[in-house]
C-alpha cells in the first residue's frame, strides 16, 4: 500500500470517526497511525499542543470532535510521493457548544514510515480567525 | 567556475530483476540534477541487446563543480548508497571533452540529446531563481534600505497574488509587483530579522509546496518567533502567479508586532 493510499484510509476513517455517534471506535484511525506518532497543533486552539503515540492522538481526536459537531473536507489535494506528503483541502465545521459556522484553508504536512503516519502538523489558514467561532 | 564544458560516459550493468529500482533512483537523481546551474544535459540509454544495462551521457559546465559540489548534493546518497547492491559489474565512468558537435534541430519525440535552450524552466527551477532574487534583495537591505526590486519582479507575474493570513499584522492580498513590493516593506519595518531555515520543495504541476522553519524578530519587541512555516506557490510559464503562506500560529505574530 502507498503512503498515499494509507493517507487516503486516514481520512476516510477520520471521517467515520467525526461522523459517527457519541463514542466512536478509534481502530480503523489506529490502523493508519505509527506506533510512535506524533500530532502537533497550534497552541491558540483549544486542542493545541503535541499529542503522542496512538493513544495521544485519540485523546486529541476526542477533543477534537467535542468542539466541531460537524465537519465536512472538501476540494482535498495531496502532493508528493515520497515519505514526505502534503495535503490542501478545504473545511467548513460547526462550533458543537456555539452552533456557528466557520471555514478555513488547511495544509497539512504528514510524514509516513513502515505504512503508518508518524508525524501529522496541519497548518490552518489563520488560527485567529477560527477562535471566533468557538466563543 | 571553469566553464569547460565536459561529457560524462556512465555505464551502469544492473542485476536482472532490479531494473525498475535502478530507473526509480536515476529518474529521482536527473529530476533533480536538471535543476543545477552547471548542467546542460542529459540522456538515459538502455543497451539494445541487454536489458540491464544503462548508460548516461551527462554534459556539465564545470569539471571542478561536478566532483566537488555535485556529487556530494543530498539527492544523490539514496542513489549511492543503494546502487552497490544493485551492481552486477563495477560501474564504468569515463570523461571526455567536445572537439566537434553536429545536430539536426530537434523534433518533439526526438530524444533530448541536444541542449534545448527554449525548455522552461520546471515550477521548482521558477520557485529556486526567486529565492535566490529575494536572498539577494533582503541581503541588500530590503524595501527599508532601498534595495532593487527589479531582480525579483523578474521572477513574479505582473498579476501575482500574494495572500496572507488576514489577522496578522501584515494580512491581507497583495496583488502585482507594487503589492509584492508593499507586503516587503510592512515586513521589513516589521522585523529587523527574518531567517528561513531547513526549506523542502515539494512539486506537483504548476504547484510547488515549500515547508521551512521561519525564524523572526519583532523590531518593536524584540520577539522572537521561532515556528515552521509552509507556502503553496503556483508557477506560470517561468514567473509566479500566486503565493499562499501558512504561518504556525498567527496569535503568535500578532502577540509579537501589535502587542510587542
Amino acid at each position: 500500500m502507498s503512503n498515499r493510499d494509507v493517507l487516503q484510509r486516514f481520512y476516510e476513517a477520520e471521517a467515520r470517526f467525526m461522523a459517527a455517534a457519541e463514542q466512536p471506535d478509534f481502530g480503523p484511525v489506529a490502523a493508519t497511525l505509527h506506533p510512535d506518532c506524533l500530532l502537533y497543533e497550534p497552541e491558540s486552539l483549544p486542542y493545541g499542543g503535541e499529542w503522542r503515540g496512538r493513544d495521544g492522538v485519540e485523546r486529541w481526536m476526542r477533543l477534537f470532535k467535542a468542539t466541531w459537531s460537524s465537519l465536512e473536507v472538501r476540494d482535498s489535494q495531496v502532493f508528493g510521493d515520497g515519505d514526505t506528503l502534503f495535503s490542501r483541502s478545504h473545511v467548513y465545521a460547526t462550533s458543537r457548544q456555539t452552533n456557528k459556522q466557520t471555514d478555513w484553508l488547511l495544509l497539512q504536512q504528514l510524514t509516513l514510515q513502515q505504512g503508518g503516519i508518524l508525524d501529522l502538523r496541519p497548518f490552518h489558514w489563520d488560527t485567529a480567525a477560527i477562535l471566533p467561532a468557538l466563543r | 567556475m571553469s566553464n569547460e564544458q565536459f561529457v560524462l560516459l556512465v555505464t551502469v550493468p544492473i542485476k536482472a530483476g532490479c531494473e525498475d529500482e535502478y530507473l526509480a533512483l536515476v529518474n529521482a537523481v536527473n529530476d533533480e540534477m536538471r535543476q543545477e546551474p552547471t548542467f546542460v544535459n542529459t540522456v538515459l540509454h538502455r543497451s539494445a541487446e541487454d536489458p540491464g544495462l544503462f548508460m548516461l551521457h551527462e554534459t556539465w559546465r564545470d569539471r571542478e563543480d561536478f566532483f566537488s559540489v555535485q556529487m556530494k548534493k543530498p539527492y544523490r546518497a539514496r542513489y549511492e548508497a543503494r546502487l552497490p547492491d544493485l551492481l552486477r559489474a563495477p560501474r564504468e565512468l569515463k570523461i571526455f571533452e567536445p572537439l566537434r558537435a553536429d545536430y539536426v534541430a530537434p523534433t518533439v519525440g526526438s530524444g533530448a540529446a541536444v541542449p534545448d535552450e527554449t525548455s522552461k524552466p520546471s515550477p521548482v527551477a521558477v520557485l529556486k531563481r526567486f529565492y535566490e532574487a529575494e536572498g539577494a534583495y533582503m541581503n541588500a537591505g530590503g524595501a527599508g534600505g532601498g534595495a532593487s526590486f527589479a531582480p525579483l519582479a523578474a521572477t513574479l507575474d505582473p498579476e501575482v497574488v500574494l495572500h496572507q493570513s488576514p489577522d496578522l499584522p501584515w494580512g491581507g492580498d497583495f496583488q502585482g509587483h507594487a503589492g509584492y513590493e508593499n507586503w516587503a516593506r510592512q515586513m521589513s519595518e516589521a522585523f529587523d530579522r527574518l531567517e528561513v531555515k531547513d526549506r523542502q520543495l515539494i512539486s506537483e504541476g504548476d504547484i510547488v509546496v515549500a515547508i521551512c522553519r521561519l525564524v523572526t524578530r519583532s523590531r518593536s519587541s524584540g520577539a522572537v518567533v521561532d515556528a515552521p512555516m509552509t507556502q503553496v506557490v503556483t508557477v506560470r510559464g517561468e514567473r509566479i502567479v500566486e503565493f499562499r503562506p501558512f504561518y504556525w500560529n498567527v496569535p503568535d505574530y500578532r502577540a509579537a508586532i501589535v502587542e510587542g
